[in-house]
């Protein structure tokens, strides 16, 4: 922390240093460029006067302007040599009459020999006649670019030495620019560059320096590198206008100063940074620091064993001192009231654990925070057990979701809801009642569930089980009312077939009453007899049929208790009921062994059984050797019981009939064609079942079942 | 007069009825008429078949007397098979019976029964019964047969 602080810091510091410190650094550097090149343009000035007044000696002289006039060779022998070129330092002289013709050329080369000047030089000279001081005040100082190279140029009208005219010429002096440039640069020992605006052959660096100088600009500063710094200046020719481009290179000792003493201050603020940063953090750890760090560790430690009765060092008066007395003192507190509250938890705890409902903690997620004994006891787990599970697992799955949903939509308005859940176990499937509370910290989502459940399995099942038997009323209802409404249609078509079987004798005693008054008026005793016997049979038909009827529609009300009886027996009493009739016949009756035993009412069967071989005896007709087999076949324990004769048969078609009330198989047959009838009720009755089994010809098989009972031979 | 054409299939499983009818038919010397006692029967008569294989002791009748409640083959099923056969259908069928039964009625009528009549009470009602049984089937009967024996058969109720 601290050393980026101290990085931070230098890092202010160099950029405030840069752009203030190197940017006056600069100024001064510029400035100092430029004052510089102002005392070049300042010396060259002075030369360019220098050279106008030495001309001025030489025009402005008798001798000169006798010359003019007349040419003479001792001017020029006594004059014009190379020691006063060399004297006046000065490198061409052109004297020129009034009207600019030339008169003499000079000049002196490099081995200082005068010689005249070349042709080109000269004539670009003159080119414009600018030079030519035609009038006695006219005269030309300055400099001019020329191709052949830059000169500093004097141009004075030839007068008396009393500066008399007329002006019978021009002298016209030059010397060598550069020579001079050369000079100053060794004087001021930089390096000067003075290049003619219209030259050809200029570096890029002039270029751009040509095109940013003006007027108004007459100096522009450059840096060439870090090492060098560059100024121009522009020099203007004869008549103003520009001429000379000069530059002057400088090395750049006052920005390199500026920065090495920029570096030099960050590095010195680096290093005392540093040190005083590494100072302070061992100042820090010896009296702050580690203190709080023990401090810390002693809490954190206290935190850990939860041990209140521990406490924190505190050695030392200051302020951290103070803070582990205060931290003491809460520690007290704080075990005190934990003291207090750990009494207070475990009279909650006992309320709870010894209630009989359920009770159970649960995070939002689902996760089991706490339960009470009667929880653990009702779901048969051990604590352990339910450690980290979920609530959920006590909610069954079919309902889970809707009671999911119901949970996630408890507000703080609203925070309790109550639902029923099943929970299958192995001995069968637990009801409970649950009513669920969500605690909150917040306006937004709960902290924790409480869940609290009764067991309702009892009442649960006892509501089943009335429903149970409210649908099975309902449907008892149902099957009685169908039962009724059958047995409704059925007694309507017996009261029916009886009424149409009681009406049958009424025609017949009615009619023969009238036959018989008839018969008796003629007077003829034989018809009157017989009409007499029709009568009488008539009615006692009616009177059999009255009796019968009436024993029909008792067999399902007046009923004997059941009894366990072997069938065996109940064939036996048959037979001995009808022994008479069967000594009458040549029938022979064959009775099975060991027969079921059935549960019946024992009086009823006897008399069906007995119907049954009657009818059977009534309709086995003339077969050779009759027989009747009363027995069983199927299994013992669903046995169907018969009685069979070798007699004629009945055709299948007449099967279904023989059951039928007042059914005669033919007019012959005695009886009233009830007995198969009250047969049939009686079995019915018994919940058993009847029917025929037969073919023409073949002998019948009457079948029927009954309910069985227990057998006793258990040997 | 005499009807003897007139033959008359009578079945009947109750004696002492059948005789009651037989009685009040000869009282109006009608006499040609067979009794059968079931369904059976009634059939082996009407088909030659059986006890009735000589035609001469089952001739066609010209109209039969039905009664419902018979053994074997019961009055329904009679009537039925009567009216399913071309060679019989032609034959008015008289259903003669003891009851009032809606169904029976309604079921004879559907099996093509000429008429539904019930047994009355009474020798008296009985002879009124076969009156107009003579007089609407018999002679209507042999009107289609082209004799004039209407006639005759009011002459014969002087």
């Amino acid at each position: 922390m601290i050393a980026i602080a101290v990085f931070g810091l230098i890092l202010v510091l160099y950029s405030i240093s840069e752009t203030l410190l190197l940017s006056s650094y600069n100024d001064l550097e510029e400035r100092n460029a430029v004052q510089n090149i102002e005392r070049i343009k300042l010396a060259l000035s002075s030369d360019i006067d220098e050279l106008s007044s030495t001309n001025t000696d030489w025009a402005h002289w008798n001798d000169t302007y006798k010359f003019i006039k007349d040419g003479n060779k001792e001017y020029i022998d006594a004059n014009l040599n190379s020691d006063s070129f060399n004297y006046l330092k000065i490198n061409f002289m052109l004297f020129l009459d009034s009207n600019g013709g030339i008169v003499l050329t000079k000049a002196v080369n490099d081995r200082s020999e005068v010689l005249s000047p070349p042709d080109d030089l000269v004539s670009h000279l003159l080119a414009d006649r600018k030079l030519l001081c035609l009038s006695e005040t006219n005269q030309f100082n300055g400099i001019v670019a020329l191709p052949e190279g830059n000169f500093i140029i004097s141009s004075e009208p030839i007068l008396t030495n009393l500066g008399k005219g007329p002006a019978r010429g021009t002298l016209i002096m030059g010397r060598y620019l550069d020579s001079e440039i050369e000079k100053l640069s060794k004087m001021i020992q930089l390096p000067i560059v003075a290049k003619g605006i219209n030259e050809t052959n200029m570096s890029s660096d002039f270029i751009a320096a040509k095109s940013s100088l003006s007027e108004d600009e007459a100096t522009l500063i450059k840096s060439l590198s870090k090492e060098t710094i560059a100024i121009y200046a522009l020099l203007r020719g004869v008549s103003g206008e520009p001429s000379i481009i000069l530059r002057l290179e400088m090395p750049r000792d006052i920005y390199r100063q500026g920065e090495s003493t920029i570096f030099y201050f960050l590095l010195f603020i680096l290093l005392s940074g540093i040190t005083f940063a590494i100072v302070i953090l061992v100042l820090l750890d010896k009296t702050l620091l580690s203190r709080l760090a023990n401090l810390g560790l002693s809490v954190n430690n206290i935190g850990l064993t939860g041990d209140l009765s521990m406490r924190v060092p505190a050695a030392g008066s200051d302020e951290l001192s103070r803070l582990a007395d205060d931290i003491n003192i809460m520690l007290t507190r704080l075990a005190q009231s934990e003291g207090k509250l750990l009494k207070s938890e475990q009279r909650y705890r006992a309320i709870v654990e010894d209630q009989t409902e359920l009770i159970c903690r649960f995070l939002p997620q689902g996760v089991i925070t706490f339960v009470n004994d009667a929880f653990c006891r009702y779901f048969n787990w051990t604590r352990e057990e339910l450690t980290d599970q979920a609530f959920s697992m006590t909610i069954s799955k079919d309902g889970g979701e809707a009671i999911e949903k119901e949970i996630r939509a408890l507000s703080i308005e609203n925070p309790i809801c109550s639902f029923q859940n099943s929970y299958d176990t192995d001995e069968g499937v637990l009801w409970q009642h649950w009513t669920l509370r969500a605690l909150f910290n917040d306006f937004v989502f709960p902290l924790e569930y409480q869940a609290v459940g009764q067991d309702v399995t009892e009442r649960k099942r006892a509501e089943e089980e009335l429903k149970n038997a409210r649908d099975n009323l309902e449907t008892r209802v149902k099957e009685r009312t169908a039962e009724l409404e059958f047995q409704n249609v059925q007694m309507e078509q017996f009261i029916y077939t009886v009424s149409h079987e009681l009406r049958s004798p009424l025609i017949t005693i009615q009619g023969f009453i009238g036959l018989l008054i008839n018969d008796y008026e003629k007077g003829d005793e034989e018809k009157t007899k017989t009409d007499l016997k029709s009568i009488v049979d008539a009615v006692t038909r009616m009177d059999q049929l009255l009796s019968e009827t009436l024993e029909l529609s008792q067999i399902g009300r007046v009923a004997n208790p059941a009894e366990n009886v072997p069938f065996d027996e109940i064939a036996k009493e048959s037979l001995l009921r009808i022994s008479d009739r069967i000594k009458g016949s040549s029938v022979e009756i064959i009775v099975a062994k060991n027969m079921p035993y059935v549960n019946v009412d024992r009086m009823r069967i006897v008399e069906a059984l007995t119907n049954l071989i009657e009818n059977s005896i009534k309709y086995i007709g003339q077969t050779k050797d009759p027989k009747i087999e009363i027995g069983y076949k199927g299994s013992a324990k669903e046995p169907v019981f018969f009685v069979h004769d070798n007699g004629m048969g009945i055709d299948p078609r007449q099967q279904s009939k023989v059951f039928e009330l007042f059914y005669k198989v033919d007019k012959n047959s005695e009886g009233t064609g009830v007995g198969l009838t009250m047969v049939k009720r009686i079995i019915e009755v018994h919940g058993g079942q009847i029917w025929i089994e037969s073919q023409l010809g073949r002998g019948t098989t009457v079948c029927f079942t009954l309910p069985l009972g227990e057998s006793k031979e258990n040997e | 007069m005499n009807n003897q054409s007139a033959t008359i299939l009578l079945v009947e499983d109750d004696e002492t009825h059948a005789k009651l009818i037989i009685r009040s038919f000869e009282s109006m010397r009608i006499e040609k008429i067979f009794w059968v006692c079931d369904g059976e029967e009634a059939m082996d008569y009407l088909l030659h078949r059986e006890a009735f294989a000589d035609r001469k002791k089952s001739p066609r009748p010209d109209l039969i007397l039905l009664d419902l409640k018979i053994p074997k083959l019961d009055g329904h099923e009679v009537l039925r098979r009567i009216k399913n056969l071309d060679e019989l259908k032609a034959i008015p069928v008289v259903v003669l019976t003891t009851s009032h039964n809606e169904r029976d009625l309604r079921k004879a009528y559907q099996n093509h029964a000429n008429s539904y009549l019930v047994k009355p009470l009474g020798i008296d009602q009985f002879f009124r019964l076969t009156q107009h049984l003579s007089l609407h089937w018999l002679e209507w009967n042999w009107r289609l047969q082209g004799d004039s024996i209407l006639d005759q058969a009011n002459s014969s109720f002087c």
